[in-house]
């Protein structure tokens, strides 16, 4: 199967900014106290046409980084993005429609939105430039890309600040689909929907998938919108994919300890809230990931394997992949 | 103890002028928050509860007003306060978490100078005290390393770790009310769990009040008393979480309930309720979600009023459904 996108080896660091203080004292000499953070860190990941793969993950773990990296709107500093088979160039340099390909929502519409475009006006802009609408019709193609996500013609002429939050996220995933995409990196796209809407734009999502083989890239931390849309699940922690498998079996029937303690914390109407925390210990520094399994600080299960030595990321089952010593030790790719 | 509520707004209205005349984004709002009770707003999507939560904070900005109502605040009728009189509240005893944190952050200063502020602006605190009291509030939203990561700038940050730097922050000085607009939106389910495990242990201890607007109906069930349903600026149903979750009055919440995708199997079509939000500058006559509603009827052409159908129980509907049914 021809892959849609194909993610080898990603990796990308940020360099914290040392403060006036130690930027002073380096000029003196001293040591630079810059410090490295690897937001991801050697991410193989494939989406194929028409499919859903979910990504969830600890807040901070790389999700949106690894978003903007398929997006193209972030480069990798190691390893390669294939869209179509092809390197994908960077986005920003593109000017030719190639770049209308893959999409991003992003997690915080109202970054995303010029505050003195009229919202009329930001959703037809694109297609208008690209040549998928008259300018004469343009208006009339914003207000059928409007309607899809369920807003009406009074919104076409309000500027962003005239909107509630979730309107305003309307709006975004709106712009992002009237480009035709390929590809959607939908990063926290529903999250800021009540349940009603959020159940009208998944329908379109799943529509648009089938009728259009649209492949999405879904960034949720609602593991019931993820069963409900991903044909695929990815678990990041600290910047690498810790779990990999078929929704169904990854969810029923989860490896990774980190994974779950996830599933453990999943709000439903009638669990209450547990006094006790299902995952010991904090966050480690991403500035200063632990050794040996990255996950080995917080484990219930962690032996002293893992607090030496990396595990690799290892096939449980044909369509399930784990990343721990504990799971796979014993249980190597069983024909896969 | 005090039993008098520690918030009541009363009739509370709030406009914006449009080119279709008025837009009336709360409408004839009455909420009460008693004292250590954690309360739920869950709602369509543009129906009024930022806008509500901003009221109660004198955050209502030209050219949007409110018309009527008060908004009472331990005591006092806050809406006739003079700007230098908010500030002495706001952020000290009511403090809001807002819905996109990228607005609450100032992009060009430090998060850690960001916090030192919001403490120096009601408290005379020395630098190092401050830097102590922010330590800790960062380790208790579970940002770790908090000595590095206080000198970052707000785009160097997750999107979920400025939400925590946020709520870190409306915690600072120890409110007696915070309004969280869906303040764990963008968080895993791990951190949202311990962040609502530190909110529920504060009402209890401190009888902080809490303001929850959410979309999750799971995180209500987990942290709230008592739910507000808003549905185009006015409330349509309150009262207590378990039962409007369990068995919902009216028609607005039990869609709402229908279209959680727990209640649906994977991969198929989710149930939505049909059409959108009336336009609030050309509301309906009668029930607001009359044209929406499965079991609209002729008696629904008149505005329904707020009935009590028990003591703690109030739904805006001609006909409540049968809790249970
Ligand atoms: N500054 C403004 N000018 C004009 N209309 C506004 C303004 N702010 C809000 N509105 C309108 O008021 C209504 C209520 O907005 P509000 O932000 O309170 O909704 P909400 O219930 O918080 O929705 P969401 O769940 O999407 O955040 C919306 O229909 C919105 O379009
Ligand atoms: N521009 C930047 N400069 C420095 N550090 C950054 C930058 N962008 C992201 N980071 C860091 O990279 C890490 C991963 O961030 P990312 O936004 O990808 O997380 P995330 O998984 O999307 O989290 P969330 O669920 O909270 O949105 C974080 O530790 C963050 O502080
Ligand atoms: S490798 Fe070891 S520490 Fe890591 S998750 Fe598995 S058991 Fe836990
Ligand atoms: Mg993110
Ligand atoms: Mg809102």
């Amino acid at each position: 199967m021809e892959h849609v996108i194909e993610l080898r080896s990603v990796e990308r660091s940020f360099v914290t900014e040392p403060d006036f203080a130690d930027r002073v004292a380096s000029m003196f000499g001293a040591k630079s106290n810059a410090k490295t953070l690897r937001a991801v860190d050697g991410i193989d990941l494939t989406i194929g046409p028409s499919e859903v793969v979910g990504l969830v993950g600890e807040s901070g773990c790389g999700k949106s980084t690894l978003g903007r990296i398929v997006a193209g709107i972030l480069p990798q500093d190691k390893g390669d993005v294939l869209f179509n088979g092809r390197m994908l160039a960077d986005k920003t340099k593109l000017k030719d429609g190639s770049g209308l390909g893959i999409q991003m929502i992003f997690q915080n519409p109202a970054s995303a939105l010029d505050p003195r475009q009229k919202i009329g006006d930001a959703i037809a802009e694109a297609p208008v430039a690209h040549g998928l609408t008259q300018r004469s019709g343009a208006r009339k193609f914003a207000l059928s890309a409007l309607q899809r996500v369920g807003l009406g013609e009074d919104a076409l002429d309000r500027f962003p600040h005239e909107f509630s939050g979730g309107q305003r996220q309307r709006i975004c995933i709106a712009r992002a689909l009237a480009v035709d995409p390929r590809v959607v990196v939908c990063d926290e796209a529903v999250a800021s929907l009540d349940v009603s809407i959020q159940a009208q734009i998944i329908n379109l999502f799943l529509d648009l998938k089938q009728e259009l083989n649209l492949s999405y890239l879904f960034i949720s931390h609602d593991i019931s919108v993820i069963e409900h849309v991903a044909d695929r699940v990815a678990v990041m922690y600290l910047g690498q994919i810790v779990e990999i498998g078929a929704t169904r079996e990854l969810l029923e029937n989860p490896q990774h300890p980190y994974t779950k303690a996830l599933l453990a914390e999943v709000p439903t109407l009638d669990k209450n809230l547990s006094e006790e925390h299902a995952l010991k210990g904090e966050l480690p520094s991403p500035l200063n990931p632990p050794s040996g399994c990255r996950f080995h600080t917080r484990c219930p299960v962690a032996t002293a394997t893992c607090r030496l030595e990396r595990p690799a990321l290892e096939h449980w089952k044909c369509d399930h992949q784990v990343r721990c010593h504990v799971v796979t030790a014993g249980k190597q790719n069983s024909g896969c | 103890m005090r039993n008098d509520p520690l918030l009541s707004i009363k009739g509370l209205r709030v406009e914006f002028p449009t080119q279709d005349g008025p837009l009336v984004a709360v409408n004839n709002v009455d909420l009460d928050v008693a004292r250590g009770e954690v309360l739920g707003i869950v709602g369509e999507s543009g129906s009024g509860k930022t806008v509500l939560g901003l009221s109660a904070m004198g955050l209502i900005d030209r050219p949007g007003r409110l018309t009527a109502g008060q908004v009472v605040f331990d005591g006092q009728d806050v809406t006739k306060y003079s700007e230098s009189g908010w500030r002495n509240i706001r952020g000290n005893r009511i403090a809001m978490i807002f819905q996109d944190p990228t607005t609450s952050l100032n992009p060009v200063q430090q998060i850690g100078a960001q916090m030192i502020e919001a403490l120096q602006s009601h408290r005379d605190i020395s630098r190092d005290n401050a830097r102590q009291i922010i330590r800790n509030a960062m380790v208790r939203v579970g940002i770790n390393s908090p000595d590095e990561r206080l000198n970052a700038y707000p785009h160097q940050f997750s999107g979920g770790m400025r939400q925590r730097v946020v709520i870190a922050i409306a915690l600072l000085n120890e409110p007696d009310l915070i309004i969280a607009d869906e303040p764990t939106t963008a968080l895993d389910v791990t951190i949202q769990a311990q962040i609502l495990r530190d909110m529920r242990r504060l009402s209890r201890d401190t009888r902080t009040s809490l303001v929850w607007v959410t979309h999750d109906l799971g995180v209500v069930a987990q942290i709230a008393q008592r739910v507000a349903v808003m549905y185009a600026g006015r409330i349509v149903e309150n009262g207590p979480t378990e039962k409007i979750l369990k068995s919902p009055c009216h028609p607005y919440t039990e869609g709402l309930i229908a279209s959680m995708p727990a209640n649906a199997l994977p991969g198929e079509r989710l149930h939505s309720i049909p059409g959108g939000l009336p336009q609030l500058s050309k509301l309906p006559a009668g029930c607001s979600f009359a044209p929406r509603c499965n079991y609209a009827a002729s008696a629904c052409n008149m505005s329904p009023k707020l009935i009590q159908i028990s003591s703690d129980h109030a739904v805006r509907c001609v006909s409540p459904l049968d809790g249970g049914s």
